[in-house]
């Protein structure tokens, strides 16, 4: 996609579309973000402690799940962003 | 409609689908409401397959606005609304509601990417059709706002397609790193058992996945990515090229006459007005229609989601002004709502005057000073100063100071601060820097540029980067700065041109003034 895009291409109205594209759940840059934030937790946890964080989930226990992932990944939504960041840059 | 005619029956095949589209979409004849109103407008019915139709065939022409009007004025050459007994006057309605809707989106679309106008504009159909105007006439090479703006589609579709494809390998690698992790812990458990189990675990997962980033955490990180992808690519030099265009756009736009009415708009489709399908927007497809047309206004501030990752994203940009070691900013943020005026006064004391203060501190005593001598009213965020008294206030600390209310367009910064002797400038505005109830203060800094975008500095002691205390957030126009200030991109500025300028003439800024803006 690189190529095909033109000079100039990210302009305001892209970003304002990307970004209205947010209020719906099944689009693709939610997609992207739901599979990134995933993806990050899989790759970052201990096996052990994705154990714990699947069992949470199991029991429906959101919040414990959470507080498991933001306590094991410090810093855990700017890793996302400079993940986001990177493919972004890459892909825009 | 086209039966029988063997000429009609040749028609483009969109054409006829267009129509067929229609015919079947219309209420029943049986059906008394019909879509025309009384006044022979369209009613909500009308509105409704007017939008449905629009959203069809856009999809189909894959968000071709030209390949839409095209079909549009194709399927109406085919109509025989002298036909009584035939539905045709409506479908003709439907038909030209669908065209005005394809003009004012096309020029929307294209004007906005010019423009930042929906950050602060009307978005009226009369205020879009004028900007469009006024920028057409700006460029000095002929556009076609059709192809522009199908252009603009078509990023997003291909960037849709860009995540799609990463979202189709991001789930095959995360299911195949769960699948692993089953197998591990369920070494015994039969495939099919495992599969169940799988099932269950990606439902989890997805009501993990809105627990973990709420709405607004999404915005932030996909606006920070995006506003980062943007600074790339202005480091790498791609939009060097638009230098002009946004000088000779901003210009146009700050007279007077031109400016955009200070509402923050939202279209709804619904209220589609039928004059917007009027006779004038049918002249042409390469004309922009002079009416006037009514749209609902709603007027919302502007707000954009917070971005926390400017800081540090701006290790990495080169920004061509002089140093400010000798004046690094001192910022401070208001603690209450009428203390707009002691903190921007606090903050230039600080990093231009003559002694070095507690920041803080000095806001406070100028907070007392100012409420003894009736200067705020702290109750309602109100400066009901006059300026011959802050200027008075400025001068016992050696700040000489003279005041405009004709000077906040970009053009008029611009020009002030090309100036090197000139000093910063306190403003009067409101919080989004609008003519509007303009009751808050803020420091403006200078202008800077950053590979060809210019950008106003300001120092805002609503508005800062998180951690400094503000409230108001820095939004996708703005980069935030570690010192407190943020840069503000020239091309949203909202071009205010009543807001109170106090210029300041000391003394002593005045002999290290070389060290400050260029």
């Amino acid at each position: 996609m690189n190529n095909n895009l033109q000079i100039g291409k990210l302009s305001d109205k892209l970003h304002e579309m990307i970004l209205q594209d947010m209020d719906f759940e099944d689009s693709e840059v939610n997609r992207y973000l739901d599979n990134q934030a995933l993806n990050l937790i899989l790759t970052t946890l201990s096996l052990q402690r994705r154990l714990e964080f699947y069992q949470l989930l199991g029991n429906n226990d959101f919040n414990s799940a959470k507080v498991l992932v933001l306590n094991d990944i410090p810093d855990f939504h700017k890793k996302l962003l400079v993940k986001v960041e990177d493919k972004f840059q890459k892909i825009l | 409609m086209i039966e029988g005619n063997p000429i009609e029956e040749m028609a483009d095949p969109q054409a006829t689908l267009m129509l067929e589209h229609i015919n079947a979409k219309l209420p029943d004849e049986e059906d008394e409401k019909g879509i025309i109103s009384e006044r022979g407008r369209l009613n909500k019915e009308g509105r409704t397959l007017v939008d449905d139709v629009y959203s069809e065939f856009f999809k189909r022409t894959n968000g071709n606005y030209r390949e839409v009007l095209n079909i549009c004025k194709e399927a109406e050459s085919l109509l025989h609304v002298e036909d009584t007994d035939s539905r045709d006057t409506e479908m003709l309605k439907v038909l030209r509601s669908v065209r005005g809707k394809i003009v004012y989106h096309a020029h929307k679309t294209w004007a906005e990417k010019e423009m930042f106008l929906d950050k602060f504009g009307d978005e009226s159909a009369s205020n879009i059709m004028s900007y469009a105007k006024i920028l057409k006439k700006d460029k000095s090479i002929d556009i076609d706002i059709y192809e522009e703006a199908t252009r603009i589609e078509k990023e997003k579709h291909q960037l849709d397609e860009a995540l799609s494809i990463e979202n189709l390998g991001l789930e095959q690698q995360n299911l195949k790193l769960i699948e692993e992790d089953i197998k591990t812990i369920a070494t015994e458990t039969p495939e099919n058992e495992r599969q169940s189990i799988l099932e269950g675990l990606k439902s989890k997962l997805k009501a993990f996945s809105e627990r973990i980033m709420e709405p607004h955490t999404r915005r932030k990180i996909v606006a920070g990515a995006l506003a980062a992808a943007s600074i790339t690519s202005f480091v790498l030099g791609y939009i060097s090229h638009n230098k002009n265009d946004i000088k000779t756009g901003t210009q146009t736009l700050a007279k007077a006459e031109n400016q955009p009415k200070n509402t923050h708009v939202y279209y709804d489709s619904s209220e589609l007005p039928d004059d917007l399908y009027a006779e004038e927007y049918l002249t042409g497809p390469e004309e922009i229609p002079e009416v006037d047309l009514n749209f609902q206004v709603i007027e919302q501030q502007t707000k954009s989601p917070p971005l926390e990752i400017y800081q540090e994203k701006n290790e990495s940009i080169q920004i061509n002004e002089v140093s400010q070691e000798n004046y690094p900013p001192v910022y401070v943020a208001q603690t209450f709502d009428g203390q707009c005026g002691p903190a921007s006064i606090a903050m230039l004391y600080s990093t231009f005057g003559r002694e070095k203060f507690n920041v803080k501190t000095k806001m406070q005593d100028i907070t007392s000073e100012f409420i003894e001598k009736k200067y705020i009213n702290p109750d309602k965020a109100d400066i009901i100063s006059t300026d011959s008294q802050i200027i008075e206030f400025l001068s016992n600390e050696g700040f000489q100071a003279t005041t405009s209310y004709e000077f906040l367009s970009f053009e008029n910064i611009s020009k002030y601060f090309e100036d090197p002797k000139n000093k910063p400038v306190i403003i009067n505005v409101n919080s989004n820097y609008l003519n509007e109830n303009t009751d808050h203060w803020a420091l403006l800094m200078g202008v800077t540029e950053i590979d060809g975008r210019k950008y106003i500095r300001l120092m805002d002691p609503l508005r800062s980067e998180k951690g400094l205390g503000a409230e108001e957030d820095i939004d996708v126009r703005m980069i935030g700065m570690p010192d407190g200030s943020f840069l503000f991109d020239a091309r949203g500025w909202p071009g205010v041109t009543n807001g109170l300028g106090i210029f300041i003439e000391n003394q002593s800024v005045a002999s290290k003034d070389s060290k400050l803006m260029h």
